[in-house]
């Protein structure tokens, strides 16, 4: 008896030592060191997680072998320069920053990013460590097109309602569930100019993301199902109509020229009472040092419309360029800049990474207000990149509505200007979309 | 800034200020050199410009008759006088950015010319403090104009700018500067007026000193008033600086960038969009690029007739 | 008499108030900007935002540090100044001879052309350049950012020069080749001395305008050698906006350029006045 036994228990030990050396000997034996003595030039953009990267290279370098160097810019000129750089088929980009969900489709028609899938499926050059499944899905599949991998998430935001709960339990008043609830509730707290009902995006280039939630809520979509301008169906002038509607009646006069940075502004000084904005502000609103509104305010669902409710999603990702030369370098960095180690202090200050055991890691809930926490946990997982339209030539077609939204805030009539984007973006169109065969 | 005050001289009057009688240095190449030194002179910096300038030029004009989005993967198509046609025929965007350069050029380089000539007036005398007022006066143009452009984007913020306070305290309506399609270029015309008329200033000034002193004196005998004699005996001498001061402002003024880049970037909607900007949104933001190569050269000879019609004014009414 | 004595002064009295009123009100409207700009240096981002704005407020030296610390501000100087000066010295070594050539010799049409190349929009430089400078090595080096400024100092320097070169008498320059001095030596010996004062008002005109350039170094610079106005700019991240950190990086930008201008303020008017711009 004890001879058979012994066998077997001999041999789930030899079949245990087995296994528990293999993985760990694959854990331990990813070569990280693999493109070691390489320099590679990271074309960034100026952002709290590239900071966060700059500050953690020394380790990187350690880890690694491989040198850094880090240029990083504001928003405007960084694509600036990415576009001259990419053009002139530059092998000085190795990484860089990228917004696929505004411009995935226009680089990956130009030929500007190195396909990552087969980096990713690759186990020599990718660290099981990293975990690929611990991606969000909604975040991770936003950034391929055409089932190639374009860039890798470095972030998740979605666009939840920040409010007043101070001012709405003074006036009686619950967070807002419709789009009419959040008019209604506008009306009722706008009191310039100390405080301004509804603060959002108006700016040519900024106010499309914002407004595409309205549009989707009123059941309406960027680009038809025949692929043809859906802005001015009827669902998009009523959304037009509404969000115009809503800012030029409850919101800040400089409505027309403010992006993220005045909207967060506007409520970090306790002048807005609602704002429909990035979830990654959470952490500053909560700093003492920064934000007048410690303690007063909450988070709640984006509102929902006649239409139902679509979550939109923005992450900014890192690609790696095709012209490269250290490609296995660039990703390497990639993938270390994307851990969870590294991600884990940023999403602890309530920047929202894209990976789930960040989101459902009990420090960060207890960290943050439960509201905030439920709703950006909901939005985050049915989030869809529905922020920019899904064209080749994104960008100008954004800047196309942004101008009808900007004229609409100025006074102009709703539909005549969203009749004449939705011309001028069906042009666009023509000239630039692929053909279908 | 012009060389030509010698008027209509030109290569007769160099000609007239060539030394007569000049020994040649020994030697064939000796004697060569001398009498092309001239051209030694100039040589260096022509040569150099033409080095770095070539490729450009030759590249954009090559450019403007393709399409072609940067891309890597789709090789330029040609089309020709396609981008020509497409500027000229059917662009609301082209279009519009020519009426804004219009206005915002021409509003602003008659108010500067009007402002820093009255200045210059006002400051051709002596007295205490002079040497101070000029040299502060000159700081508008010395400053960076990113640093003065973000400075003044946040004097004309709508809701805590110190232009919204002033607005306030002098109970005028309230404005929204920048934000609002029909102030942003009047806001941005203040701002280029600040900055610049002090150049013209100076430059009048600079003509203003050199006049003789007795012609006003002669005028005074007359029983001519101030006004009089500035607008027929100062104004007519000193047009000349004048014009030359607005050609070169007119230079500056049509390619402005980083000031409206800074504040605007062309908003609100494309309501400030000048045509340089309307080029780096075609350029940069689109990647149209061949399209903005024909947009470029457009400007350019936009910027050349300005030139070309402000210097006719110099000589036409002499 | 008594009377239209003390009514002339009077009169003259009220006319010279009235002279340095208006004098003291056009220096404050083209100085505020400046004021302003140094002294939201020294508030907080929210004593910034604040409205109506403060004017009296605790002051903090907090953004200084922040950008003194956070930006290798001390290396971008250097860099601004390197390629200041040497597209000045450069741009004089060609323009100087070249102005000269054109005063004394004609060559009128290269004048123009020379003039031509200032109505270039500097985008159409963008694109080509950095394919050529890509090619030869030139991106983000101070050469490459030199020979692109140069293109601004050239046209800029020969323009100004002309004028003066043509105020210098050519008796003197008679009275030197007669004693056996080659032309070369007319130029730098004669001729250069004499324009000094507008030497001095276009080096400052050079420097002003290369020292402040944005978009060149915005594409052509790099980690080693980005200057300054491109550092100002980066205080606003995509989301963020600190006004503190804004205020203080455009005073240390501008500090260098109004000190220098003020230091050679006289030289730079006095060369303005001297008549290389008459008409």
């Amino acid at each position: 008896m004890s001879g058979i036994w012994g066998k077997v228990v001999w041999a789930t030990v030899m079949v245990g030592a087995v296994l528990a050396l293999t993985w760990g000997a694959e854990a331990a034996d990813f070569n990280w060191k693999q493109a070691q003595g390489t320099e590679i030039r990271f074309l960034a953009l100026r952002a709290w997680f590239t900071d966060h990267w700059k500050a953690q290279l020394p380790e990187f370098e350690k880890l690694t072998g491989i040198k850094v160097i880090v240029e990083d810019y504001p928003e405007d000129p960084f694509r600036q320069k990415l576009a001259v750089e990419m053009s002139a088929k530059s092998k000085a980009v190795d990484v860089f920053s990228t917004g696929v969900m505004r411009e995935g489709r226009q680089f990956l028609t130009s030929g500007w990013y190195a396909d990552l899938a087969p980096l990713v499926n690759d186990p020599t050059v990718t660290s099981a460590e990293w975990d690929r499944n611990d991606f969000i899905e909604a975040v991770w599949k936003a950034l391929q097109i055409e089932g190639k991998q374009l860039a890798v998430p470095v972030q998740s935001n979605v666009q939840i309602l920040f409010y007043r709960k101070d001012l709405f339990a003074a006036a009686g008043l619950k967070p807002p569930k419709t789009l009419e609830e959040l008019e209604a509730a506008a009306k009722k707290l706008h009191n310039p100019p100390s405080v301004y009902g509804f603060v959002a995006r108006g700016r040519k280039t900024q106010a499309p993301y914002t407004w595409s939630h309205w549009l989707y809520a009123n059941g309406g979509s960027w680009l038809t199902p025949d692929g043809k301008p859906g802005i001015n169906t009827p669902a998009g002038i009523a959304a037009a109509q509404q969000y115009a509607r809503l800012l030029r009646t409850y919101g800040e006069p400089g409505v027309t020229d403010s992006g993220p940075i005045e909207v967060q502004s506007h409520f970090l000084q306790g002048r807005a009472a609602m704002i429909l904005d990035a979830v990654s502000w959470g952490g500053i609103f909560s700093d003492p040092q920064k934000s007048k509104v410690v303690g007063k305010w909450e988070g709640a669902l984006a509102p929902a419309g006649p239409g139902g409710v679509t979550y939109e999603l923005w992450a900014w990702g890192l690609g790696v360029s095709p012209f490269s030369e250290k490609k296995k370098a660039a990703w390497l960095f990639l993938q270390w800049a994307t851990s969870k180690q590294i991600q884990k202090p940023l999403h602890l200050r309530s920047f929202p990474m894209p990976r789930k055991s960040l989101w459902t890691d009990p420090e960060w809930k207890s960290k943050v207000l439960p509201e905030y926490y439920e709703a950006a946990m909901t939005q985050v997982q049915n989030a869809r990149p529905i922020g920019h339209p899904p064209c080749v030539a994104s960008p100008e077609v954004t800047d196309i509505v942004g101008v009808a939204i900007n004229n609409a805030l100025a006074g102009k009539d709703v539909k005549a200007e969203m009749d004449a984007a939705a011309k001028r973006m069906a042009d666009v169109l023509e000239k630039t979309e692929p053909k279908k065969r | 800034m012009a060389h030509n005050g010698s008027g209509n001289d030109g290569e007769k009057g160099a000609a007239a200020r060539r030394m007569p009688g000049e020994a040649p240095a020994a030697g064939g190449l000796g004697l060569w050199v001398d009498r092309h030194i001239s051209w030694f002179f100039v040589l260096p910096a022509v040569f150099f410009l033409a080095a770095v300038l070539a490729f450009p030029i030759v590249y954009t004009a090559g450019l403007s008759l393709f399409r072609w989005s940067g891309a890597a993967a789709t090789p330029p198509v040609w089309v020709g006088l396609g981008n020509f046609a497409d500027v000229f025929a059917g662009d609301p965007g082209f279009r519009n950015s020519l009426f804004v350069t219009a206005y915002f050029t021409g509003v602003s380089l008659l108010v500067e010319v009007a402002l820093g000539v009255g200045l210059a007036q006002l400051l051709n005398r002596e007295f205490v403090g002079k040497g101070i007022a000029r040299t502060l006066l000159i700081l508008p143009v010395a400053g960076t104009p990113v640093a003065l452009a973000l400075v003044w984007r946040h004097m004309y913020n709508p809701s805590n700018g110190i232009f919204t306070w002033f607005a306030e305290i002098l109970r005028l309506p309230p404005q929204r500067w920048l934000a609002d399609s029909i102030s942003v270029i009047p806001s941005l015309i203040l701002f280029d007026v600040w900055q610049w008329t002090p150049l013209i200033m100076l430059i009048t000034l600079a003509g203003l000193v050199s006049l003789p002193a007795d012609i006003y004196e002669a005028a005074q005998i007359d029983g001519a008033s101030p006004w009089q004699s500035f607008w027929r005996i100062t104004l007519p001498l000193v047009r000349p600086t004048i014009v030359a001061a607005a050609m070169l402002r007119f230079m500056d003024s049509v390619k402005t960038f980083d000031q409206i880049y800074v504040t605007t970037q062309g908003g609100p909607g494309i309501a400030s969009q000048t045509l340089n900007l309307y080029v780096f949104d075609q350029a940069f933001q689109y990647l149209h690029f061949g399209y903005a190569s024909a947009l470029l050269i457009v400007l350019f000879f936009v910027i050349l007739a300005g030139n070309v019609m402000l210097a006719s004014i110099r000589r036409g009414r002499e | 008499m008594m009377g239209s004595w003390m009514d002339q002064g009077r009169r003259r009295f009220g006319r010279r108030a009235f002279f340095y009123a208006a004098l003291a009100l056009v220096l404050i409207v083209f100085i505020f900007p400046f004021f302003w700009m140094a002294f939201n240096s020294f508030k907080t981002h929210e004593k910034i935002l604040e409205y109506p704005p403060a004017f009296v407020f605790a002051p903090t030296l907090d953004n200084f540090k922040n950008v003194l610390w956070q930006t290798p501000v001390l290396k971008f100087t250097w860099n601004s100044v390197v390629i200041a000066f040497g597209s000045l010295a450069v741009g004089m070594a060609l323009g100087l001879p070249a102005a000269y050539g054109i005063a004394r010799y004609g060559h009128r049409t290269l004048a123009l052309g020379i003039l031509v190349c200032r109505m270039i929009p500097g985008i159409s430089f963008l694109v080509p350049w950095f394919i050529v400078f890509r090619a030869l090595g030139l991106l983000d080096t101070y050469t490459g950012l030199v020979i692109a400024h140069l293109v601004i100092t050239v046209p800029l320097i020969t323009w100004i020069m002309i004028g003066f070169f043509e105020e210098v008498p050519v008796e003197l320059e008679e009275a030197a080749r007669i004693d056996g001095c080659s032309r070369a030596g007319v130029f730098l010996r004669i001729a250069l001395p004499l324009v000094r004062p507008g030497l001095v008002s276009a080096a400052i005109l050079a420097l002003i305008f290369t020292w402040n350039s944005f978009l060149f170094p915005l594409i052509l610079a790099g980690v080693k050698t980005k200057t300054l106005p491109v550092v100002v700019y980066s205080f606003m991240t995509f989301d963020y906006l600190d006004l503190g950190g804004v205020y203080a990086a455009s005073t240390l930008v501008t500090l260098p350029v109004v000190i220098l201008v003020l230091l050679v303020q006289r030289q730079f008017i006095r060369g303005l006045t001297l008549g290389g711009v008459k008409g």
